[in-house]
C-alpha cells in the first residue's frame, strides 16, 4: 500500500471510529484494520484531534500590555492608555489651564517627521485640520511633536458608543439610523468644504453621544500620517474601504462615499455588503472590480430585525426599493457613479424619509422603463383586457366606488357577465373565429344595455371599463355613448363622478371643447360631495386639469388646481380595489398629469421627479404599454424642456414602437409626428421628413378610420416638416388643417397653425404673407406664452 | 518593477515554475518589512492576525485593475505560496535575531491558534506543509488556501471544485495531523509510520 493510500486509509478509519461509542472502539479497529501500524496511526491521529481541539478552545488572545512609560506629551499630562487605532496611538490627558483642568484626548501618530519638509508639511495639514469646525466633528485643539519626533494630535475628548453598537443597543429603527446617518454625511460634507477626506471612516470612527448626536473622530489624520503618500493601504480597514483605494490609487471625497454606504448597509442589516466580514477574498476581489454588494433584503436574520425594533417580514419591506437604490449608488464601484458627494448621499435619505422621489433612481429611469416593458410585450389577450377592467391610458381616470358588502355582488355579477359574453363568442357557439376584441367590446357594451337583470352597479363598472376600451381602441363614439349609458345608471357620487368625468375627458379628446366643459361642470358638481375616495379625487382632479388646460385656456392654474394631487396619490394603497386598474399603474398616471403641469411651470427637475416616482408605482406588477406611452411622452417633454434633444427623441422613439398596433391609429399616428418633431430638434433633417411625410400619407389613407380628428395629426406633421428644414407644401397642408377643422380650432392649434405656415412662407421666399401670419400668430398665442418661451422668440425673429 | 510583476505573473500563470523563483524578490523586501511590523504589531490595528499581512501581499499582485481571474485558482495559490515564504523568511530572519522577533505571539490564524506566525514554529510548519503534500497535496493545498491567506470553507471549496464538507474534512484532519508534527517530540515515529 502506498503512503498516500495509507493515510486517506488513516483518515477513513479515525472517522468511522469518532462515530462509534468509544468502548466499541478499539474492538472495532481491530476488527476492520490488520495492518498494525495503520491502528496505531489512527489511535495517535484520534489523540491528535482531540489535543488540537482542545488547543483551540483553550486559547486565550493574550491582552496587549498598555504602554505605561509615557507621562507627560508636550504640556499635557497623560492620565490613561485608550487604546491603538489605525493610525496612532491614544491617550486621555489632561492640560492646566490658569487652574482650570481641561480633559483631552492625545494622538501620537505612528510617523516620524525625519526631516523639515515633512514637519512642515504635517504643521500645514494640521492647521487646516484645526479650522475643521463643526458639531459632528471632534475638533483638533492642538498638535504638536514628541522628543522621539513623533507628531501628536489633541483633540476633544468624547464619549461616545460607535454608531452601530449604539444603533443595537437602543434598538433604534431603520429611520432613526437613517436619521443619525445624515448626521454623519452632514459632518462629512463639512469636512470635504474644507478638502479634508477622512479615508478611514467606520464605525469605531463615527461615535454616538449620550445625548445621541453624531461625533466623527480622527478627520485628516489618515493623511497626516504619511504625508504625501495617498494610498493609505497600511492604515485604513479594508473592510470599509473603497476599491479604489484598496488598489492603491489615488484617494478622493468619493472614498468617504463608499466608505459611508458599507457603514449604512450595516446599520440597515447587521451584515457586511460583501458576504462574510472574515473572506479576505471578497476584499481583494472588490478592489479587482468583480464583487458587488449583496441585496440588503437578501440576508436578514430575526435577531437584526428584533435589534431593529421590528420583524424581519417587515425590515424586508421597509429596505426593499428606494434603500437598495441608494446603497447600490453609494457602493457603485467606479466613483463617477457615486453621490457625488456626502450631502447628496445625505439628501437622498432626507428624500426618502419625506417619501420623496430619491434621485439615485433618476440615471435608470429608461433602462427600468425598457426593462418592465420587455416582461410584458405583446401579452395582451382577450381574457386579459376584459377581465382585469382595462384602462385608460392617455390621462383619463375613473374608479368605482363599492360598499364593501355590495362590492362582492357587483364582482360575481360582472364576471358572470363576462364570462357568458366570452362563452357566447366561443366559435362552437358560432362566434366568429377571428373576432376583434373591439368587436366582442362593442357587442358586450350593447348586451349591457339589454340586459334587464344586471343590478345599476354592476352595469356601470361593466360599461365604465367597456367604455374606456374602445375609446382607447378608437371608437371614440362608441365609447360615448356607454359613458352616458353608465352616467345615466350611476347610483353613488363616485360612480356619477366617475362618469361624468370620463364622459367630459372623452369628448375633449374628440376635440369638443365646448362639450367637454359642460360635462366638466357636472363632475365639479359631483366632486363636491363629502367622503370621496382617494381614487375618486384623483381622477377627478388629472382629467379636469387637462381640460383647464386644453380647453379652457387656464393653463395657467393647473398647477395650483394639482398642488394636493400627490399627496392624494400617495394615500392609495398599492392594492386598492377601487380603481380601473392595477393600483401603481393608476398612480403612475395620475402623477403623471401632475408631471405635465409641472414641465409646464419649467418645473423641469421636479417634473422628472415625479415621473421617477410614477415610475416605481408602476414597476411594481405587470406593466400596460398605455402607461408606459403616457411616461415615455412626458420624460420626452421635460427632456426636450432641458434642452436635451436627443434623449427627448430617444423616449419619444419608444413611445411610438409601443403604441404601434396597440394604440388607435390616431393616437398613434400622432405620436409618430411628434416623434418627427423631436427628432428635428435633435438636429436630424433626412428622417424626420420622411417621417412626417409617412404619417401624412397614412393620415390620408385611413382618413375615415381615424375620423375628423385626425387635422392635429396633419398640423404637427407640418410642425415637424418646418423644424426639419423641409418646407415644401406645409402652407397647403395647413390650408387642409383649416379645411378639415373648421373654425371650431381651438387657440393653441390655430396659433400652431399660423405659426407653421408663416414661418415656412417667409422660408421660401413668400416673406409678406409670411410675416402677417407671424404677426397672426403672435396675437393668437400671446396669452399661452410661457416666461421665456422659445416659440415667442422664434417668431419675433422671424419679423426681423 | 510593477511591470516586472505583471509579466512574472503571466509567465507564471503559463506554466513557467522558475517565474515564482524570480517574483518572490520583488515583492519581498516591502512584504518582509511590513510582516515584521504587523508581526511585532507595531502598529496595532485591528487585525491581529497574519492575514491583514496577504491583503499587503495581494495589493502587491494586482497590479492591474483585472487580474488573472479566469485563473484565479493560480493567482490565490501563487499568493498562498508567497504568504508561506514570506512568514518563513521572516520567522528565519526572526530567528536569527537580525530584527528583533515579535514581542508577541501573533495567531497564524485564529483557527489555528497554537501557530505564532511571527515565530521560528513558521518553518516547522513548512516542513510539515510540503509533508503533507506528499501525502495528500489538495489537503496541503485547502489548508494554506484556508489559514495562509484566509479563506473561507465556501471559497476554498468553490476554488478547488469540491464539496464543503470535503473541505471541512480534510482541514480538521490535516489541522491535527499538524498539531501533532508540530508538538510531538517523536515525529519520526509518526512519519515513519505512513
Amino acid at each position: 500500500m502506498s503512503r498516500e493510500a495509507r493515510w486517506a486509509r488513516v483518515q477513513t478509519l479515525c472517522e468511522e471510529m469518532e462515530r462509534l461509542p468509544a468502548p466499541e472502539q478499539s474492538a472495532y479497529l481491530e476488527r476492520v484494520e490488520s495492518d498494525s501500524a495503520i491502528r496505531e496511526e489512527v489511535l495517535q491521529m484520534l489523540g491528535a484531534l482531540e489535543d488540537e481541539a482542545k488547543a483551540r478552545r483553550e486559547y486565550r488572545q493574550p491582552v496587549e500590555p498598555a504602554p505605561t512609560e509615557l507621562k507627560t506629551v508636550g504640556p499635557y499630562t497623560i492620565l490613561d492608555y485608550l487604546g491603538r487605532g489605525g493610525t496612532g496611538t491614544v491617550y486621555a490627558a489632561e492640560i492646566d489651564r490658569a487652574g482650570v483642568k481641561q480633559q483631552v484626548a492625545v494622538k501620537i501618530l505612528h510617523a516620524h517627521l525625519s526631516d523639515g519638509e515633512t514637519e512642515s508639511r504635517f504643521r500645514r495639514e494640521q492647521q487646516m485640520l484645526a479650522q475643521l469646525d463643526h458639531p459632528g466633528i471632534t475638533r483638533v485643539i492642538d498638535a504638536g511633536v514628541t522628543e522621539d519626533q513623533q507628531p501628536y494630535l489633541v483633540m476633544d475628548r468624547v464619549d461616545g458608543e460607535p454608531i452601530d453598537a449604539y444603533c443595537d443597543r437602543h434598538k433604534l429603527t431603520v429611520e432613526a439610523r437613517l436619521r443619525l446617518m445624515m448626521e454623519v454625511c452632514d459632518a462629512v460634507q463639512a469636512a470635504h468644504r474644507s478638502l479634508i477626506v477622512h479615508l478611514d471612516l467606520k464605525p469605531s470612527n463615527l461615535l454616538v453621544t449620550q445625548d445621541g448626536r453624531a461625533k466623527l473622530l480622527d478627520f485628516g489624520t489618515a493623511k497626516l500620517v504619511r504625508p504625501g503618500d495617498l494610498t493609505m493601504t497600511r492604515q485604513m480597514t479594508p473592510l470599509y474601504a473603497s476599491p479604489e483605494q484598496l488598489r492603491g490609487e489615488s484617494v478622493t471625497t468619493a472614498c468617504d462615499v463608499y466608505s459611508l454606504g458599507v457603514v449604512l448597509f450595516e446599520l440597515l442589516t447587521g451584515e457586511w455588503p460583501f458576504g462574510s466580514r472574515d473572506s479576505m477574498v471578497s476584499v481583494w476581489e472588490r478592489a479587482a472590480g468583480y464583487s458587488e454588494s449583496r441585496k440588503l433584503t437578501e440576508i436578514l436574520s430575526p435577531e437584526a430585525a428584533a435589534r431593529r425594533g421590528t420583524d424581519v417580514a417587515e425590515l424586508r419591506r421597509v429596505l426593499h426599493g428606494d434603500l437598495q437604490v441608494i446603497l447600490s449608488k453609494a457602493l457603485a464601484l467606479e466613483p463617477s457613479s457615486r453621490y457625488p458627494s456626502a450631502s447628496a448621499l445625505g439628501d437622498d435619505l432626507e428624500r426618502y424619509l419625506q417619501h420623496r422621489p430619491v434621485l439615485a433612481q433618476k440615471q435608470t429611469r429608461l433602462y427600468r422603463l425598457r426593462k418592465y416593458a420587455q416582461r410584458n410585450r405583446g401579452v395582451l389577450t382577450l381574457t386579459t383586457l376584459l377581465l382585469t377592467g382595462l384602462t385608460v391610458a392617455l390621462g383619463y381616470g375613473w374608479w368605482q366606488q363599492r360598499e364593501r358588502l355590495r362590492a362582492a355582488r357587483v364582482a360575481q355579477e360582472t364576471s358572470d357577465f363576462l364570462n357568458w359574453m366570452v362563452q357566447s363568442s366561443r366559435p362552437m357557439y358560432g362566434g366568429r373565429q377571428d373576432m376583434p376584441v373591439r368587436e366582442l367590446v362593442q357587442k358586450a357594451g350593447a348586451e349591457v344595455g339589454r340586459r334587464r337583470d344586471l343590478s345599476d352597479p354592476a352595469a356601470t363598472t361593466l360599461l365604465l371599463s367597456l367604455g374606456s376600451y374602445l375609446a382607447e381602441a378608437g371608437d371614440a363614439e362608441g365609447s360615448l355613448r356607454m359613458m352616458q349609458e353608465a352616467s345615466r345608471r350611476a347610483a353613488t357620487p363616485a360612480e356619477q363622478l366617475s362618469a361624468n368625468i370620463a364622459l367630459a375627458g372623452l369628448t375633449m379628446g374628440l376635440g369638443r371643447c365646448e362639450e367637454a366643459i359642460a360635462m366638466a361642470r357636472n363632475a365639479d358638481d359631483d366632486a363636491k360631495a363629502q367622503n370621496l375616495p382617494p381614487s375618486a379625487k384623483v381622477s377627478y382632479m388629472s382629467t379636469r386639469s387637462e381640460l383647464m388646460g386644453a380647453c379652457e385656456g387656464k393653463s395657467g392654474e393647473v398647477l395650483a388646481f394639482l398642488q394636493p394631487l400627490p399627496d392624494i396619490v400617495r394615500q392609495i394603497p398599492d392594492d386598492a380595489r377601487d380603481v380601473p386598474m392595477r393600483a401603481g399603474l393608476f398612480k403612475a398616471l395620475a402623477l403623471n398629469s401632475y408631471s405635465m403641469a409641472l414641465y409646464r411651470a419649467r418645473r423641469f427637475d421636479d417634473a422628472l421627479a415625479i415621473i421617477d416616482e410614477g415610475l416605481r408605482y408602476a414597476g411594481k406588477g405587470p406593466d400596460s404599454p398605455g402607461v408606459r406611452i403616457a411616461l415615455l411622452r412626458s420624460i420626452s417633454f421635460v427632456e426636450g424642456g432641458k434642452g436635451r434633444a436627443r434623449e427627448s427623441a430617444a423616449a419619444l422613439g419608444e413611445a411610438v414602437q409601443l403604441s404601434e398596433g396597440f394604440t388607435s391609429p390616431f393616437e398613434f399616428l400622432r405620436l409618430k409626428v411628434m416623434w418627427a418633431t423631436k427628432l428635428g430638434l435633435a438636429g436630424e433633417k433626412e428622417r424626420p421628413a420622411a417621417i412626417a411625410n409617412e404619417t401624412i400619407a397614412e393620415t390620408h389613407r385611413r382618413a375615415a378610420e381615424i375620423g375628423p380628428q385626425r387635422w392635429m395629426i396633419l398640423s404637427d406633421a407640418g410642425m415637424a416638416l418646418l423644424r426639419s428644414g423641409n418646407c415644401d407644401g406645409v402652407p397647403e397642408l395647413m390650408q387642409e388643417v383649416d379645411a378639415i377643422a373648421g373654425p371650431s380650432l381651438p387657440a393653441q392649434w390655430r396659433g400652431n397653425r399660423l405659426y407653421t405656415e408663416g414661418l415656412c412662407l417667409v422660408r421660401t421666399g413668400r416673406a409678406e404673407l409670411g410675416k402677417q401670419r407671424v404677426r397672426e400668430a403672435l396675437t393668437v398665442l400671446g396669452p399661452l406664452f410661457t416666461p421665456g418661451s422659445q416659440l415667442k422668440k422664434e417668431l419675433e425673429a422671424a419679423l426681423r | 518593477m510593477a511591470q516586472d510583476i505583471t509579466i512574472l505573473l503571466e509567465e507564471w500563470e503559463r506554466g513557467d515554475k522558475t517565474a515564482l523563483d524570480r517574483l518572490a524578490p520583488l515583492v519581498y523586501p516591502q512584504l518582509r518589512e511590513i510582516a515584521g511590523a504587523y508581526l511585532r504589531r507595531e502598529r496595532g490595528g485591528h487585525t491581529l492576525q497574519a492575514t491583514a499581512l496577504v491583503n499587503e501581499l495581494f495589493l502587491k499582485l494586482m497590479t492591474r485593475r483585472e487580474p488573472h481571474f479566469e485563473g484565479r485558482h493560480h493567482f490565490y495559490t501563487l499568493t498562498a505560496k508567497l504568504m508561506r515564504l514570506a512568514l518563513i523568511d521572516h520567522a528565519r530572519t526572526a530567528k536569527a535575531g537580525k530584527r528583533g522577533g515579535a514581542t508577541f505571539p501573533v495567531p497564524l490564524h485564529e483557527e489555528i491558534p497554537w501557530v505564532d506566525a511571527g515565530g521560528p514554529q513558521m518553518v516547522d510548519l513548512d516542513r510539515a506543509l510540503d509533508e503533507l503534500a506528499e501525502l495528500d497535496a489538495e489537503q496541503a493545498q485547502m489548508f494554506e488556501l484556508r489559514f495562509l491567506i484566509g479563506h473561507t470553507v465556501d471559497e476554498t471549496a468553490e476554488l478547488l471544485g469540491t464539496s464543503k464538507s470535503s473541505v471541512d474534512r480534510k482541514v480538521r484532519l490535516a489541522r491535527a495531523w499538524l498539531f501533532r508534527r508540530l508538538n510531538v517530540a517523536d515525529t519520526g515515529s509518526a512519519t515513519a509510520a505512513i
